[in-house]
C-alpha cells in the first residue's frame, strides 16, 4: 500500500499551483482539527466513563452505611458560608516568607487535591517552616 | 630581519584574523545577542545558549568544527570530499551533526518532553485540543506563501513546519523532505521558540480585549491515573491508524509519557527527563547552532527560509488566540482566550507566556495550569500537521 508522496500520485511531477497549495492547506488544517478532534470526543468519553465509575463508588459505601444506619435526617456537612463567585476571593491572607507565587501555587495545588474549587476555600496564613533536620 | 618578517606574515595568514569574513562576523554578533538574551534577559536559557553558542563555534575562523571530510556523508551540504581521510577526522560538531540528520535526536527529545509532560490539563479540559490544533493555521499560512515565492512542494512544507513551533518536528519533517534545508530551518524553529517572551506577547495583546485578558478561568477536573495510563497508548493507535508518518515522533513522545505515568518505570522516566533530555538538548543544540556558518547562511534564499519561519509563528500564535475568542464568546466568558496562544507547542515556554500575560492584567489570576491543555494539544497538532505534510509530499 503506498501511503507517502499523495501529491506525486495525483499531480505527478507538475509543479505546485495557488489553486492546489490553497486545497492542500484546507486540507492539512482540516486533518488537523478532525484528529484532534477525535482525540477530545475519546477524553470526553473516557472522562464520562470514569466520572460515573467514580461516583459509583463514592455512592456504594454511603449507601450501605445508610441501610446500616437507617436514614439520617440531618444534611450532610455543607461547606460554611455561600461560596464566592469564581473571579473573587475573600479575607486577607497573610504571607510569611513565601512569595506570591508560591501561594498561588500551593492554593492550586490545595484545592486540586481536595476537590474544593478556590472559592468556596479560604487560607489565613501562608508561613515557610524551617528545615528543623 | 627577513625571517622574523616571514614568520609573522606565517603567523597571520594562520591566524583566525586572517581568514575572518563579514559573514562571520555579522553570525557572531547574532551569537553574542543570541548569548545576552540567554544569560543576561533569561530568555529559554537552555535552548538558545547551546545554540548560540554552537553558532560562535561555527563561525571562528579556522576552528572547521563542522568541516566534512566525507564530501556529505556525514550530511554537509557542498563540502568535497578530502582524498583517503576518514569521516572521524571531520569536525567534532559535524560527527554530532549525525544525530540531527538521522533525526535520532528529535526522536530523542520527544521521549524526553513525553516524559517530562502532565497530559492532565488536556484530559481535565479536552477543548484544549481545538485551541492546539487551531495553533497550526500557521503552518498552512506559511505552506501558500513559500509555493507563492516559488518553493517546491516539498520545501514549502519543510519551511511551514517552523509554524507548529516545534524543534524536533520541524527537523524530522525536514530531514524527509527538504534535508538541504535542515541548517535554517531548524535554527529559525529553536530561535523563535527561545524567543517566544519576545514574540507572541504583542500579537497576544493586538488581538485580545483587556476583559478577555483578565478572564479568570475555573478549576480543572480531577484526572484518574487509570486516564493518564490510558491517554498515551490510545492517542497513538488512533494517530497512527491515521496518520502513520506521525508515529515516530508521537510513539517516542508517548512512550515517554508512559513511562512517567505507569507508575513502574520511575527509574527510566527519570532518566528520559532529566540525563538523557539534558545531554540531547545540549548536543541538539549546539549543533543547530553551529549550522549557522556565515557563508551559507547569510543568503537571501536562507534569510527568506528564517523569514517564512517568523510569518508562521506569527499566524500560529494568531489562529490559537482567536479560537481562543470564539471559545471565549461560545462559553460566555469562561475560557481566557490567551491560553489559546500556547497551542503554539513550545513546551513550557507558551503556557508560561500565558500565565505571564494574564498575571500582568490580573495578579490573581494562575492559567499556567489551564494553558498546559492547548501546549500539549501543540505538540500533538504539530505531529499531526508534519505527518500530513510527509504523507503529500514524501
Amino acid at each position: 500500500m503506498q501511503l507517502l508522496g499523495i501529491y506525486q500520485h495525483l499531480y505527478g511531477d507538475a509543479p505546485m499551483t495557488v489553486g492546489r497549495g490553497l486545497l492542500i492547506a484546507a486540507a492539512g488544517f482540516l486533518i488537523v482539527f478532525v484528529v484532534l478532534g477525535a482525540i477530545a470526543l475519546f477524553i470526553k468519553g473516557m472522562g464520562a466513563i470514569f466520572d460515573a465509575a467514580a461516583k459509583k463508588k463514592k455512592a456504594a459505601p454511603a449507601a450501605a452505611a445508610q441501610a446500616t444506619e437507617g436514614p439520617v435526617t440531618a444534611s450532610p456537612a455543607a461547606p460554611t458560608g455561600p461560596a464566592l463567585p469564581a473571579n473573587e476571593s475573600a479575607g486577607t491572607l497573610t504571607l510569611t516568607d513565601v512569595t506570591e507565587e508560591e501561594a498561588a501555587l500551593i492554593m492550586a495545588i490545595v484545592s486540586d487535591r481536595s476537590g474544593i474549587p478556590l472559592n468556596r476555600l479560604q487560607f489565613n496564613s501562608i508561613r515557610l517552616l524551617e528545615d528543623e533536620a | 630581519m627577513e625571517l622574523i618578517l616571514e614568520v609573522i606574515k606565517g603567523l597571520w595568514e594562520n591566524s583566525g584574523l586572517a581568514a575572518l569574513t563579514w559573514q562571520n562576523i555579522v553570525m557572531l554578533c547574532v551569537a553574542f545577542t543570541f548569548l545576552y538574551l540567554g544569560i543576561r534577559r533569561k530568555f529559554e536559557p537552555l535552548v538558545l545558549v547551546p545554540i548560540a553558542f554552537g553558532m560562535l563555534l561555527a563561525n571562528l575562523p579556522g576552528a572547521d568544527v563542522m568541516r566534512d571530510v566525507t564530501g556529505g556523508f556525514l550530511g554537509s551540504m557542498g563540502q568535497e570530499a578530502v582524498e583517503g581521510a576518514m569521516w572521524y577526522e571531520s569536525g567534532i560538531l559535524r560527527i554530532l551533526y549525525v544525530g540531527v540528520k538521522s533525526s535520532i535526536f528529535p526522536c530523542l527529545i520527544f521521549l524526553g518532553v513525553g516524559a517530562m509532560t502532565d497530559f492532565g490539563p488536556l484530559l481535565s479540559n479536552p477543548v484544549s485540543l481545538i485551541l492546539g490544533a487551531a495553533a497550526q493555521l500557521g503552518i498552512y499560512v506559511a505552506f501558500l506563501i513559500a509555493v507563492l515565492l516559488g518553493f517546491d512542494p516539498a520545501e514549502a512544507a519543510s519551511i511551514a513546519i517552523i509554524g507548529g513551533a516545534d524543534g524536533p518536528t520541524s527537523i524530522f519533517t525536514a530531514m524527509k523532505l527538504a534535508p538541504h534545508l535542515v541548517a535554517p530551518i531548524a535554527l529559525a524553529a529553536y530561535s523563535y521558540m527561545a524567543l517566544i517572551p519576545i514574540i507572541q506577547p504583542p500579537i497576544m495583546k493586538a488581538l485580545t480585549t483587556e476583559k478577555e485578558r483578565k478572564v479568570k478561568m475555573e478549576q480543572l477536573r480531577k484526572v484518574s491515573k487509570t486516564e493518564k495510563i490510558l491517554f498515551p497508548i490510545v492517542v497513538l493507535v488512533l494517530v497512527a491508524f491515521i496518520l502513520p508518518s506521525a508515529v515516530p515522533l508521537l510513539g517516542m513522545l508517548m512512550l515517554g509519557n508512559l513511562l512517567r505515568e505507569c507508575g513502574v518505570t520511575d527509574r527510566l522516566s527519570d532518566t528520559a527527563q532529566n540525563a538523557l533530555m539534558n545531554t540531547v538538548t545540549i548536543l541538539l543544540g549546539v549543533c543547530v547552532g553551529a549550522t549557522a556558518n556565515g557563508e551559507d547562511f547569510i543568503q537571501l534564499r536562507t534569510l527568506g527560509i528564517v523569514a517564512l519561519g517568523l510569518v508562521a509563528f506569527i499566524c500560529s500564535t494568531a489562529g490559537g488566540v482567536l479560537i481562543g475568542k470564539l471559545l471565549y464568546l461560545i462559553t460566555g466568558g469562561k475560557i481566557n482566550p490567551l491560553i489559546g496562544a500556547a497551542g503554539v507547542s513550545a513546551v513550557p515556554m507558551a503556557a508560561r507566556v500565558a500565565q505571564n500575560e494574564g498575571k500582568k492584567y490580573n495578579p490573581t489570576n494562575f492559567l499556567l495550569m489551564h494553558a498546559m491543555g492547548p501546549n500539549v494539544a501543540g505538540v500533538i497538532g504539530s505531529a499531526v500537521a508534519a505527518g500530513f505534510l510527509l504523507i503529500m509530499f514524501s
